[in-house]
């Protein structure tokens, strides 16, 4: 008998090996009981954030690249003046599945705020960093002492910002996507008025391309004020899946800069400069231990 | 460039199709075919992880486990485990190897507490009555259970679950020789403990799939 026979003989004897196909009825009834009962924190809130503010970097990239007055600017100039915006606010709302998702990020002067639709999750400001755990409705709060200056977390938050400018090349991206699907697949509206503010807007949509993603532009700064993506259905019609609302400067609404935590959440205080304090005390009584054990050896 | 998709779920390889769907390859892997990956779905919420996975936990437990009952509770504590975990599991490269990875946990759990209670040996666990398993099902249940562990799920994971042998090392934390050696090692014990059952396989196909 050749390998491949005994391994049919084993197939064959393993496809008996489960009490059945598919899991009994009151068993499916059951996870699903169990899947619709259970609270779930989704991870999207933080880990897309990056990946959306990279769709807002895009955004102001196709604004540069467009025959508009906005194509003088070229883009190490915009990058420049996203620099050197002091002010920041972006509101992402999902509806995925129908449920609906908020998550906000905000910071000024150094300061920095994060909220999502269950309540304020993060703030650094002052002296220290404050989490806020919902489902145990604490609050850690590090105060940092000194060590570090929380002013300089909060700006290198906002300076990642600027990095991602620099580092997502998204110049090069979207000159490919022009390669690929065409340029005319970058469609500029007429201006419009929203209120008392003139915009235009920018349709990114290509028949390839799973998503419609819409940018509404401010057309006095050129920066990007909506974004929106669209998915195709099963049946091709579009539905909504992501807002993001982006302000800049002395747009940003001050309701955005603050992180107020539950007033009956406990609180944890951890004094960093006294935990980096004992450490430096017991490394240092650790490296005068080795050093007599070194002396000792050399006699 | 990277689709605008990729720029929201940046994890390339990942299908999720409509419920429903025919799931080719997910389970009893074709021997002529070689085994690819399959990446089947991707849930984005603890209902589309049972119906994406439920099929495919519970015939890895319920290829393990003896008693419906006892495969029942186990797959039940899978799925709580993940449903805990689910922010992390949302971001996983592939949900399936993840949840597979909770379902080996638990199974050996379930053998551990199950040798605590020392109610009766496991091969005479696979003859309680069930719903009208063949006699084909009880041999092959019968003689998995008297496998090593490790031999055991690699097999269920490779036959049943229909992994690549590569899959199968990832789930269960193994490089692709371990596992080509493990298998080897397992197809041989399993045909040791059929004895004279193991030919009726060959000569009669469909055999295994009585139910």
């Amino acid at each position: 008998m050749n390998q491949n026979d005994q391994d049919k003989e084993i197939q064959n004897a393993m496809n008996a090996a489960p009490l059945g196909n598919e899991p009994p009825e009151d068993l499916m009834r059951n996870l699903r009981t169990l899947a619709k009962a259970t609270p779930v924190r989704h991870a999207w809130r933080i880990n897309r954030l990056l990946p959306v503010a990279g769709i807002a970097v895009l955004a102001v990239v196709v604004v540069s690249m467009l025959p508009s007055k906005a194509s003088a600017k070229t883009y190490d100039m915009l990058v420049a003046a996203a620099q050197k915006v002091n002010a920041f606010q972006f509101t992402i709302e999902s509806s995925e599945h129908g449920k609906k998702e908020e998550f906000s990020i905000a910071g000024r002067d150094g300061k920095v705020y994060m909220n999502t639709g269950e309540g304020s999750v993060m703030r650094i400001e002052g002296d220290a960093m404050s989490f806020y755990d919902q489902k145990e409705n604490k609050i850690v709060r590090m105060k940092l002492g000194g060590l570090v200056d929380p002013a300089f977390i909060a700006k290198e938050i906002q300076g990642g910002m600027d990095e991602a400018f620099k580092n997502m090349n998204l110049k090069q991206m979207l000159e490919e996507y022009g390669k690929k699907y065409g340029k005319d697949k970058i469609h500029i509206s007429p201006r419009r008025y929203e209120g008392v503010k003139e915009v235009y807007d920018v349709t990114l949509e290509a028949t390839s391309q799973p998503e419609r993603v819409s940018i509404t532009v401010d057309s006095a700064t050129d920066l990007p004020q909506v974004l929106e993506v669209e998915t195709r259905d099963d049946k091709g019609n579009f539905r909504h899946e992501v807002t993001m609302r982006m302000r800049f400067g002395n747009e940003v609404d001050d309701s955005a800069l603050k992180a107020d935590f539950p007033k009956d959440a406990k609180v944890e205080e951890i004094d960093l400069s006294n935990v980096v304090g004992d450490a430096m005390k017991g490394m240092g009584t650790a490296f005068e231990q080795a050093a007599k054990e070194a002396e000792a050896k050399k006699k | 460039m990277r689709s605008l998709a990729t720029l929201f779920r940046p994890e390339p390889k990942q299908i999720t199709p409509a419920k429903g769907a025919p799931q080719a390859g997910l389970w009893g892997a074709d021997i002529d075919q070689p085994n690819e990956e399959v990446q089947i779905a991707r849930a984005r919420n603890p209902e589309e992880l049972v119906e994406f996975f439920s099929t495919e936990i519970w015939r890895f437990v319920s290829s393990q486990v003896q008693h419906r009952e006892d495969a029942e509770d186990v797959v039940m504590e899978v799925f709580a485990a993940a449903f805990k975990d689910f922010p992390r599991l949302e971001r996983a490269d592939n949900q399936r190897h993840w949840l597979l990875g909770i379902a080996r946990r638990k199974v050996a759990d379930a053998y551990r507490k199950r040798y605590r209670r020392a109610e009766m040996p496991l091969s005479e666990g696979v003859l309680a009555p069930t719903e009208g398993p063949s006699p084909m099902q009880l041999a092959t249940r019968g003689a998995l259970a008297q496998l090593p562990d490790n031999q055991r799920e690699v097999l269920v994971l490779k036959y049943v679950n229909g992994l690549s042998t590569e899959e199968t090392g990832r789930v269960t934390k193994r490089s692709a020789t371990a596992t080509n050696s493990l298998l080897q090692r397992g197809r041989q014990s399993l045909r040791e403990a059929l004895g004279g059952t193991f030919g009726e396989f060959a000569t009669n196909p469909q055999i295994g799939e009585e139910r």
